[in-house]
């Protein structure tokens, strides 16, 4: 019943360290909560689940760039991209479908996040100056981008990128581009199964919009 | 987002997946900001301490607001609450704040100004004033415990007091003096009236 209409304990001190509660806030929650499939971050630390290189396959390490291929089985109902906050300030970016990289790309850039995904586009003249990353300095990538195993089933590339451990003024480059230019490379259980490829890379500055084919 | 999946909406807005989905734990800190400073405060002759729990508090609650599993206010406002205790208990037995959480969050600690840290020196005092005359009025009859409650802690004016017990406002008026009056009389209150301004 109090008539305060101004609680005197609402200093200003504390109003600041609120708004820094509610900028962290605001950029650990994706404001499109419909496109969290079940990534949902768990209430226990995240445990990682890196690839082995191993079962990576496909994995190879060319200068700057690291790259895995996947075999990925989307479905109508499954989302093109998700791009979840985890709560250790990390985030999960999961591509189901290479048409979900430009609204990822909206949804990385709210988030503040200096990663771009950049498709492989026949022609594309884009350049930027790649920062090489040494096979002896290879866990430095691995603090900026984890790749994950793929969840149930096929469920399409997923990354976890470490927004602190980008270099200040880099952009971390995901390079995305359907394997045999999007035809099935195999079935399993009647289901047609395509394969997307994705490699990461560092950049100075910003890095390209795109990335000319092989 | 579990912490806005598993709740159901609230008057605090916690839940409300339909709800914006940004800001919830922030409207939850506002909420209840100020709440948990003031118990700080009362708890030591520190500001700077009472932000620094009050801040670290918080960044624990965000920390931890996924493990929510409550289901409204009361609920998370206890659960608030729990922390504020373990955080109290924590600096009672170190006689030092620890920043862990604001630190892993990446925040800064609260830098109170001189102003805000006299603000909560007086605060404190008026608190302490309020407790002590809240007990006084036990002593006194019930119809003036009721005006002085009313005239003085839930800050109704004399209009508004009369119309809530219908009765005049003369009445009321009568009823203030006669339980001021009786309160002043009391030496060890005097100080605590004055710093109510009664």
């Amino acid at each position: 019943m109090s008539r305060h209409s101004h609680d005197p304990w609402r200093l200003p001190t504390l109003e600041r360290f609120g708004a820094q509660l509610r900028d962290r806030e605001n950029t650990s929650d994706v404001e499109n909560t419909d496109q969290i499939p079940v990534l949902q971050p768990s209430s226990r630390p995240r445990r990682s689940r890196r690839t082995s290189f191993a079962a990576a396959g496909g994995l190879a390490l060319i200068g700057a760039i690291v790259a895995v291929v996947w075999l990925t089985a989307s479905t109508s109902t499954t989302p093109a991209y998700a791009v979840t906050v985890n709560g250790d300030g990390s985030v999960t970016l999961t591509l189901n479908e290479v048409i979900g990289a430009s609204s990822a790309n909206e949804q990385l850039a709210k988030l503040g996040v200096r990663a771009v995904i950049a498709k492989v586009e026949p022609g594309c003249t884009a350049t930027g100056e790649a920062v090489p990353i040494p096979s002896s300095t290879f866990s430095q990538q691995e603090r900026m981008v984890e790749t994950e195993k793929p969840r149930e089933g096929l469920s399409g590339l997923v990354w976890v990128i470490h927004p602190s451990a980008i270099p200040p003024g880099d952009t971390v480059l995901i390079t995305v581009q359907l394997v045999n230019g999007g035809n099935p490379v195999a079935t399993f259980n009647g289901r047609a199964i395509s394969a997307l490829s994705g490699s990461i890379g560092l950049y100075h500055g910003s890095a390209p919009a795109c990335r000319p084919s092989p | 987002m579990l912490w806005r999946r598993r709740l159901t909406p609230s008057p605090l807005g916690l839940s409300a997946r339909s709800q914006a989905p940004t800001r919830i734990f922030a409207d939850f800190y506002d909420q209840m900001s100020p709440s948990v400073l003031r118990f700080f405060a009362r708890q030591m002759d520190d500001g700077n301490a009472a932000l620094d729990l009050t801040a670290e508090t918080f960044s624990k609650a965000f920390e931890k607001r996924r493990d929510f599993r409550g289901a409204n206010d009361k609920q998370a406002a206890a659960w608030l609450w729990a922390i504020a205790h373990n955080e109290l208990a924590r600096y009672q037995r170190s006689r030092s704040v620890e920043l862990a959480a604001i630190e892993r969050l990446g925040l800064e600690r609260p830098s109170p100004s001189d102003e805000e840290l006299r603000r909560i020196e007086q605060l404190t005092a008026i608190e302490d004033a309020r407790e002590r005359v809240r007990e006084a009025l036990r002593t006194l009859p019930p119809d003036q415990q009721e005006v002085i409650r009313l005239r003085f802690f839930d800050e109704l004016s004399y209009p508004e007091i009369a119309q809530h017990l219908a009765v005049s406002y003369d009445v009321v008026r009568a009823r203030t003096s006669r339980a001021l009056r009786a309160l002043r009389a009391t030496e060890q209150l005097r100080d605590a009236i004055h710093a109510l301004d009664l």
